[in-house]
């Protein structure tokens, strides 16, 4: 073991592969910061960059990608309110609200000291847990993902304010959305109202882009402020991260990361319920949960943390049982295959070499995503809020535009992203929550799947989903989440009432 | 505000019995053990929709008797309504006349409506339109992210 250990480490840190290195990680972090361009993309990019490399050279260099990739998500989430992938929603709800404030170096440097932390912390489970996680993550019967992703739902609507009920709408739009085109188990086609279009389905990504970033285009235009953030705001901290800060954040980023290892395991979930689920907690944990959402930087590091947490744990079924967890690990599955091996189990038996490569890989992509990262917090990115919006946010359409296509070289995913910013920029005006829209649509096909396997299993009866342990609990933490939301709820309206 | 809130939900209730109704455009299999079928998801979802839009509505109309109507957080001006109209036009020039002509006239003319439509600084926004487009064209092939293929460039 320690000599396939050495063998791993001595190739990783060759100067030019660690360079090969630093120049995916920088890709990643440009495509994530850019909205429209994914991580996704980046790795699928850079595939074919690594035919002629050996295996684990090819895969760290993709892997530094990933780790760029969503760890680049934060910075239009905080400095432009628009997150590049639904990885990052949550970090917008105070990000922004603290770009606005003036802080946004600091929501930066806090958000990217979330990202490595969770990253490491995923990172400690690949290394020592992963053949034990996957196995756990295979007891997840479809019985347990309904129950996982109807706790999900709450938790995303008990986040939509004074305005559940609109949540509750949101949230069957999107899953109404989510059927249209062909049913994902037998090819019938549904819902396409006679156009073809539609056929193909609705992809939630564009969706997303059009929910968040171009709608929030459309309403800037008619804002008198020149900046995004007002001009005298613009520059006024210098970020940077402290003890103090690190102490403050200690449990929320132990806990975020738990919260990101154990979602991100779960095959078709991945990052964008986990910073949605890790920011509901670390505000309900919080001693002053009326806060969040208005600038309060660990509803910035609870995020980061979780979806940075998902990227190893994404690794571990992919490793260990050769199952990508997400979009992103079946372009790294592709990429392993490439070079004739063949993810599971005999992985580590066959390759051992191989795996420890990539545990070397994914520990030096973590630190060398933060180191670029946080230098450019301190310098580069806060100048992104310096630039008049009348030249930032038509290129930001124009990136949306050409992400869109890049995701199926398809017209109708551009299409899409604008029809849904046109709903998005409906949606803001009335006041309906945007989130649950997007997170019922990344996961509604798999809540189909899961929901109809279930009933086969069990012969059509439901009974399972409360007699069964893992099921019963998320249930319950279900019910849970929309009671305290509902009790908040009333108590803010008692509130007013005595106030006036 | 109410009254576009009651629009917008008769949408959203229409919708959800629109799709609840008239699910299935074509079936070629049926797996008999699969008891939701390909329909049955859709029709659960359309009809929970249409229900929780019908509530709301209810709650909005007793709101807009109770208190009245309420100013709107947003407005379409005529500026976002040119943006708009821009970004509808901009995707038909990409894929009708190609990403760099189309691209520039974007640039130019989404920069001028958010400068309220004034020529001041035109001779600026041309460069900045012009320069920007290169600049993208060229990103966007050095990192192999594909354009549309059209008539023009």
């Amino acid at each position: 073991m320690s000599g396939s250990l050495l063998d791993a480490i001595a190739v990783v840190m060759q100067p030019l592969l660690l360079l090969e290195m630093l120049g995916g990680v920088i890709l990643g972090i440009m495509f994530g910061i850019i909205p429209g361009l994914t991580a996704t993309l980046a790795v699928v990019l850079l595939i074919p960059l690594t035919y002629g490399m050996d295996a684990i050279s090819g895969v760290a260099i993709l892997v530094g990608v990933y780790i760029g990739g969503i760890s680049g998500g934060l910075v239009s989430a905080i400095l432009l309110g628009m997150p590049g992938t639904p990885s990052s929603i949550a970090t917008v709800f105070d990000g922004f609200p603290m770009a606005k404030q003036g802080r946004g170096a600091k929501a930066l440097s806090m958000g990217i000291f979330g990202n490595l932390f969770g990253t490491l912390v995923s990172w400690l489970f690949l290394i020592t847990l992963a053949s034990q996680l996957a196995h756990l993550a295979l007891k997840f019967g479809p019985f347990e993902y309904v129950a996982v992703i109807v706790f999900g739902f709450t938790t995303v609507i008990s986040l939509s304010g004074d305005s559940i009920p609109k949540g509750v709408v949101s949230c069957l739009f999107g899953l109404v959305v989510c059927t249209i085109g062909s049913d994902p188990v037998i090819g019938v086609t549904r819902n396409t109202l006679g156009l073809e279009l539609l056929e193909s389905g609705i992809n939630a990504v564009p969706a997303m882009i059009g929910l968040f970033v171009v709608a929030e285009v459309f309403r800037n235009i008619a804002s008198e402020s020149a900046t995004i953030v007002e001009d005298d705001l613009k520059v006024a901290d210098k970020g940077g991260i402290t003890w103090a800060d690190v102490k403050a954040s200690g449990w929320n980023l132990v806990r975020s990361s738990l919260i990101g290892v154990a979602i991100g395991m779960l095959p078709g979930i991945g990052g964008s319920l986990a910073n949605i689920v890790a920011y509901d907690q670390a505000k309900k944990g919080a001693k002053d949960p009326e806060t969040y959402g208005t600038g309060n930087v660990q509803g910035v590091i609870a995020p980061e943390a979780a979806n940075n947490a998902t990227i190893g744990s994404a690794l571990i079924p992919m490793l260990a049982l050769g199952i990508p967890g997400d979009v992103v690990t079946a372009a790294l599955v592709g990429g392993l295959m490439l070079h004739g091996l063949q993810p599971g189990p005999l992985l580590f038996v066959d390759n051992p070499d191989f795996v420890y490569g990539i545990y070397v890989a994914f520990l030096i992509g973590a630190l060398m995503m933060f180191g670029v990262m946080y230098l450019a917090s301190n310098s580069l990115l806060p100048k992104l809020l310096l630039v008049p919006k009348k030249y930032l946010l038509p290129v930001v359409l124009v990136a949306c535009s050409v992400g869109c296509y890049n995701l199926n070289f398809s017209f109708t995913d551009m299409w899409m992203s604008l029809v849904f910013g046109f709903i998005g920029f409906g949606m803001a005006t009335l006041r309906f929550p945007i989130t649950p829209v997007v997170i019922s649509m990344v996961l509604g096909t798999t809540l189909e799947n899961q929901l109809r396997l279930a009933l086969v299993s069990s012969e059509g009866s439901p009974i399972p989903l409360f007699t069964q342990p893992i099921s019963l609990l998320f249930l319950v933490l279900a019910v849970l989440s929309v009671a305290l939301a509902l009790r908040k709820k009333k108590l803010l309206a008692q509130g007013s009432e005595e106030n006036g | 505000m109410r009254k576009w809130t009651i629009v917008a939900l008769i949408m959203l209730a229409a919708f959800g019995v629109v799709c609840m109704l008239d699910v299935e455009e074509s079936s070629f299999m049926v797996v008999s053990d699969d008891l939701l079928g390909a329909t049955g998801f859709p029709r659960i979802v359309g009809g929970l929709l249409a229900l929780s839009s019908a509530i709301v509505l209810a709650q909005t109309f007793l709101d807009l008797k109770r208190k009245g109507e309420e100013p709107i957080s947003g407005k379409i001006d005529f500026r976002t309504g040119l943006a708009m109209i821009l970004a509808v036009a901009y995707v038909l020039g990409v894929i009708h006349l190609g990403f760099a002509i189309s691209t520039f006239f974007f640039l130019l003319f989404l920069t001028l409506v958010f400068d309220n439509l004034k020529l001041t600084h035109i001779k600026g926004i041309l460069a900045y339109s012009a320069g920007l487009t290169l600049v993208a064209h060229y990103f966007f092939k050095v990192f192999k992210v594909y354009l549309p293929d059209t008539i023009l460039f």
